[in-house]
């Protein structure tokens, strides 16, 4: 028995000793990656990523948050994330990178190569948060929020759903987009982050839609709205609509969205919503008035803007909304109709029925 | 003590995405998967019905010694030795993807035949200790890690990025021809019952095995959730991209509150648990044929302290899997995995077929009782 | 008589032997002062003196059951050691037993106290522990049976059962195994429960040792066999399982769902305890990335100025509050509260804002110390001690993937362990199975 415990003694020193080789590094030898932005190069076909990197610091207070900007340009982003290590102390860790912005003018060029990096990194989360930074992704990440309580978590709370919930603000993860990037049927869409005017928060209202080759389109922000109310279900937002001269304005509760896809030649989409709300804004008096007329209203008037969007994303070529894959799955279609499919979407027409609700007059008559 | 049994029926379900059956799956999803699933359902549950039967009339014997009454000491051996084979290929091939695979998300730096050396270790801890241990472990395991991973597969399920329209679409290949891979792929899910060939010596004389639904309901529903939870997660094009596609599957997911963020490590954990419990199984059952090939041999399901010999044979297993770690790689694992389960269908299906032929001919031959179960085989009361 | 006994004791100079003449009748007499008590003032010498009657006292010698015939020579030597007066009259030899018992009150608990439940714990005096477990297991099929080991203590041990639900099997094993004592001096519980386990080096205790007889009574009833000893203030129970350590007294007291939640606290505890300081080396330097963005800072920050990696910090503060701990128990009463404010306030401040600890370590060391503190009995406290090591070194090693593995090595090593014959740990066991344990969770 005592040469049996001895020779396993001996052998777990053994091991003990070749541990020092094998991917210990404590976290004090870290230089945590919070966000990366992965920009066109001065020279073409070059890139030039920039990484944030968060300097901890035992004390935690609003605007204390220290970081530290690193940027290169290199012909490969592996390249150039190599050659930013050798700029700094520390190993770096993308354990914790959490959001991944591309300038708008990579984005016009073009996003598989990058594409292609952060899906065979295995230190890349697969949730972690993409956007389309304007101009570019350096001039954003530069910015340092006053309200940053640890490095980089203004951005990170900016697109989740744990800080602040805005519906301008779209939310897109990385293997949704790279879902999107390949999938047939359906295109991707990416949130355009820019500064604030006065430059002391970001600011995420806008999105951006591509095919699967670069960037088509982007939207102003009530169009963004509307796109996360009707694809995203998102619940949290506000229809507004003109009425007699005041606007109403309706606080969703709930939204349900339903699609029918026609199986004609030129198919037909019929868009159904169904949104549920409570009065934020409206006219005086609104129990006495006919609450009847102000939802049908609203209901035309919503269908209009909606009608517009779809039409307006249709001639971008674009179909963030997931129209083909959904025209695919109703008929279990298979390439021929894809191909018809494809021939078909820049001249299909859409009709949408929204039903408008509304719950609660709000607190008041 | 039929509950023993569904454990292992369940665990076999889940650790599927071990042994690149999703993976198989979702390479033929356009051509034959899903109707090989189909056929794969009914045909698991066939085959798993009859074997259990088949088995439940010999009480108290486990696979050895059914054989051994009625074949010649050399068959007996040539089988007992190639089902032993088939049983330790399973475990090896979990232990060396299981390894490959936390090399890859944990210790990216890691030497890979130091994890594997940790993964075989306790590998042959759990399989050279006595069946009625392995059956106590196996159970505490499950329970421990059933509940989590259940949590892990509604939360994709429920999940508002999961794309039901690709799901749809993929399904809809249900019209072309089945494929014959996918369909040995999709029966593995059903193969649980096979541990019954050991662990019917631990059932007591006259244990019936209820609520045999579980089979088809369960793995209809393990296999149906790991080929299509991926695709609703990555699309049915970009599916196809991705090496470890379930443990990229759960990276997918967020714990918003959770105290881990990313679904993705408490899955691993979850896996090193279930692998380990995979490996310890299969290695038990292949030790327990090893032994079964002396003639004298007196099946023991109760041991303590374990003798030297389960020691020897399970260190050779561990040899071996570092013979095949350092022959192998990624593509030759994917060759051997799809082999592997191949020929795995097939020795089933001769298994059911040998017990079916063993029970015909002694129900011929009723004035002969079958033997009754040795003394040694101390039944779990 | 007494020069048999004169050449056995040649050199005990306490022993006391005389020859007493009343004017009727001649008594040889010896014994032990020290090992004799004032019975024998009233049981002999003053029959035997100033109110002798020669008829009364024969009367008495044949039937007070305190005199008893010795016809054997050889025993005679052992018997006084044991405390016995012996005489003789008219060539026969007699034995009165007049053994001091010094102790006679009840004991408290001390080791395993209890918040509601009895208090009155085992002392060292077998006789008076025998009856704490007959009052409280009152029933005729209660089996007492006696064994004497050490082959220089003799000491006298019963082994307790009830004789209609005790598994025979245990209680054979447990007779071969009395059989293969043999030690020396037994003067504690611990000594024969080595003896009794069946291979020295295990990492958890398989055999119970309680000071309650309340749970010496229950596990009676259970059918599981108790061991008492003289002069331990501890009961050997067997076989057990892992639920009865980690089961207090306290839970058969309290309502259903209280002490469910304290019986799931208390795993949680020892899980904790167990797997904390591999943890806190795996996510420091190995997959920080692991828990949450804030949680990777705030342990980012704290360890700015720790000079050394993580499993040195880790082993310095286990060293430190280890040491604590056997400090506070061997040190006396009155000065070990002070070791605790030096060891505990002091220490760790000081070690903290010194820079060689991080703050976060200083809180893992104190949760894994509390916890390890939950388990009820101090037998696997220890044990519990004792298995964070093991996850420390292979954390090292492996980060958290090693630590899941060394957590199924663990289980299985449970799983695998027997007590007489009884599995250790398994789930579920059947009921109306003589030895079936309580817990089921």
């Amino acid at each position: 028995m005592r040469y049996r415990k001895a020779l396993l003694f001996a052998l777990l020193l053994s091991m003990l000793c070749g541990v020092n080789g094998c991917g210990f590094k404590d976290i004090d030898k870290r230089f945590f990656v919070v966000a990366m932005g992965i920009d066109r190069g001065s020279k073409p076909s070059t890139y030039r990523v920039t990484l944030r990197l968060a300097i901890p610091t035992s004390k935690i207070e609003s605007g204390e948050a220290k970081t530290e900007l690193e940027s290169i340009e290199a012909p490969t982003i592996a390249e150039s994330v190599r050659h930013i290590k050798s700029l700094v102390d520390k190993e770096l860790d993308f354990g914790h990178c959490r959001v991944i912005l591309f300038g708008k003018s990579l984005m016009e060029r073009g996003v598989d190569e990058p594409l292609k990096w952060l899906s065979r990194r295995r230190d890349i989360q697969m949730v972690a948060f993409l956007g389309m930074a304007e101009p570019n992704s350096f001039h954003v990440l530069k910015l340092h929020p006053q309200s940053e309580r640890y490095p980089g978590n203004a951005l990170f709370l900016s697109f989740g759903s744990e800080g602040t919930e805005s519906s301008y603000s779209v939310t897109e993860y990385l293997f949704d987009w790279a879902r999107r990037q390949s999938e047939t049927g359906k295109d991707g869409y990416l949130p355009i982050v820019r500064r604030d005017i006065d430059s002391n928060s970001y600011r995420v209202d806008k999105v951006a839609f591509l095919d699967k080759k670069k960037l088509r389109l982007c939207l102003n922000s009530e169009e963004t709205q509307l796109f996360n109310i009707s694809a995203k279900h998102y619940d949290k937002s506000v229809i507004a609509i003109p009425f007699q001269g005041t606007r109403v304005v309706l606080a969703l509760s709930q939204v349900k969205t339903r699609t029918n896809i026609s199986h004609s030649d030129i198919p037909e989409i019929t868009f159904h919503i169904r949104a549920t709300g409570f009065m934020e804004e409206s006219p005086p008096n609104f129990l006495g008035g006919d609450m009847q007329q102000i939802q049908k209203h609203m209901q035309t008037e919503f269908n209009n803007q909606l009608e517009d969007l779809l039409y307006k994303v249709r001639d971008a070529g674009v179909d963030p909304y997931g129209f083909g894959l959904h025209y695919l799955a109703t008929y279990f279609g298979r390439s021929n109709e894809w191909n018809h499919w494809m021939a078909a979407y820049p001249s299909v027409k859409f009709h949408v029925q929204s039903r408008i609700v509304i719950a609660k007059p709000g607190l008041i008559r | 003590m039929a509950r023993y049994f569904y454990y292992h029926v369940i665990y076999v379900g889940m650790i599927n995405v071990m042994l690149f059956v999703p993976w198989t799956l979702i390479q033929h999803r356009f051509n034959g998967a899903v109707s090989g699933m189909a056929i794969a359902i009914v045909f698991g549950t066939l085959i798993s019905y009859l074997t259990i039967s088949f088995i439940l009339r010999f009480p108290g014997m486990g696979f050895a010694e059914i054989i051994r009454t009625y074949f010649s000491h050399g068959v007996t051996v040539v089988i007992l030795i190639l089902a032993a084979f088939i049983w330790f290929m399973a475990g090896m091939l979990v232990i060396y993807s299981y390894s490959a695979t936390i090399q890859q998300f944990f210790n990216p730096d890691m030497n890979p035949y130091l994890f594997m050396l940790l993964m075989t270790l306790a590998g042959v801890w759990g399989a050279s200790r006595c069946s009625r241990s392995v059956q106590f472990a196996h159970e505490i395991m499950m329970l421990l890690c059933t509940p989590l991973i259940l949590m892990i597969l509604f939360k994709a399920i429920f999940s508002p990025w999961l794309d039901w329209d690709a799901i749809r679409v993929t399904s809809g290949y249900i019209r072309t021809a089945p494929s014959f891979v996918s369909l040995c792929a999709a029966t593995f899910v059903f193969a649980g019952y096979n541990t019954l060939g050991i662990f019917n010596r631990l059932l007591p004389a006259g244990a019936k095995i209820k609520y045999r639904w579980i089979i088809p309901l369960f793995c209809s529903f393990f296999l149906l959730v790991s080929f299509f939870i991926p695709i609703g997660f990555h699309g049915t094009v970009g599916v196809a991209d991705y090496l470890y596609i379930w443990s990229i599957t759960a990276d997918s997911m967020i714990m918003e509150y959770g105290f881990v963020y990313r679904v993705l490590y408490i899955f691993l954990l979850l896996y090193t648990a279930l692998s380990l419990m995979f490996a310890m199984n299969t290695w038990h059952t292949a030790m327990e044929f090893l032994k079964a090939c002396h003639p004298k041999h007196k099946p023991k399901t109760e041991q303590f302290p374990a003798p030297a010999v389960n020691w020897w044979i399970n260190l050779a297993f561990a040899i071996l899997t570092f013979v095949y770690a350092f022959w192998t790689n990624e593509q030759r694992n994917q060759w051997v995995n799809q082999y592997w389960l191949i020929t795995r269908t097939f020795v089933d299906i001769t298994t059911t077929v040998l017990l079916g032929w063993i029970v015909f001919r002694g129900s011929r031959k009723k004035k002969k009782q079958p033997p009754i179960p040795r003394d040694a085989a101390v039944t779990d009361t | 008589m007494l020069e048999q006994i004169k050449n056995e004791f040649k050199n005990a100079s306490d022993l006391l032997m005389d020859t007493l003449d009343n004017g009727y009748l001649r008594m040889e007499l010896a014994y032990f002062p020290s090992l004799c008590d004032e019975r024998i003032k009233d049981g002999l010498l003053v029959p035997f003196s100033y109110r002798f009657d020669p008829d009364e006292f024969r009367r008495m010698l044949h039937s007070n059951p305190k005199y008893q015939k010795q016809d054997k020579s050889e025993e005679w030597a052992n018997l006084l050691l044991k405390g016995n007066v012996l005489l003789e009259i008219d060539g026969q030899c007699y034995s009165f037993k007049s053994d001091r018992t010094f102790v006679t009150e009840v004991g408290t608990t001390q080791v395993e106290a209890s918040l509601q439940g009895p208090q009155s714990a085992f002392t060292e005096d077998i006789n008076l522990n025998i009856s704490l477990v007959r009052i409280r297991y009152n029933k005729s099929i209660l089996t007492v049976k006696p064994f004497d080991k050490g082959s220089f203590s003799h000491t006298s041990i019963q082994v307790l059962y009830d004789s209609e639900l005790v598994n025979e099997n245990v209680l054979k094993m447990l007779f071969k195994q009395m059989e293969n004592v043999n030690i020396d001096l037994l003067q504690a519980s611990g000594q024969l429960v080595k003896e009794l386990t069946d291979r020295s080096h295990r990492l958890f205790p398989t055999l119970l040792q309680t000071e309650r007889p309340d749970r010496v009574a229950v596990m009676l009833r259970r059918g599981k066999i108790v061991i008492l000893m003289n002069g331990s203030r501890f009961a050997i129970v067997l076989p057990v399982r892992l639920f009865d350590f980690m089961h207090a007294m306290d839970d058969d007291y309290e309502s259903y769902w209280i002490s469910r939640f304290l019986i799931i606290m208390r795993y949680m505890a020892v899980s904790l305890t167990v797997i904390l300081p591999a943890v806190y080396i795996a996510i420091v330097s190995y997959n920080p990335e692991i828990f949450r963005v804030q949680l990777a800072f705030t342990i980012d920050g704290s360890r700015a100025g720790v000079p050394y990696p993580s499993f040195v910090e880790v082993f310095i503060m286990l060293f430190m509050i280890e040491a604590l701990i056997e400090a506070s128990i061997r040190l006396p009463r009155f000065v070990g509260s002070t070791a605790t404010t030096v060891g505990g306030l002091i220490l760790g401040q000081a070690a903290q804002q010194a820079g060689l600890v991080s703050s976060i370590m200083i809180i893992v060391t104190s949760v894994v110390a509390i916890s390890n503190f939950v388990v009820p009995n101090p037998n696997f406290s220890q044990s519990v001690r004792l298995m964070k090591y093991p996850f420390v070194i292979i954390a090292m090693i492996y980060g958290i993937s090693g630590v899941a593995v060394m957590f199924f090595a663990m289980i299985v090593y449970l799983c695998s362990l027997r007590s007489f014959g009884e599995p250790y740990l398994a789930l579920f066991t059947p009921k109306n199975q003589m030895n079936s344990g309580h817990g089921k969770d």
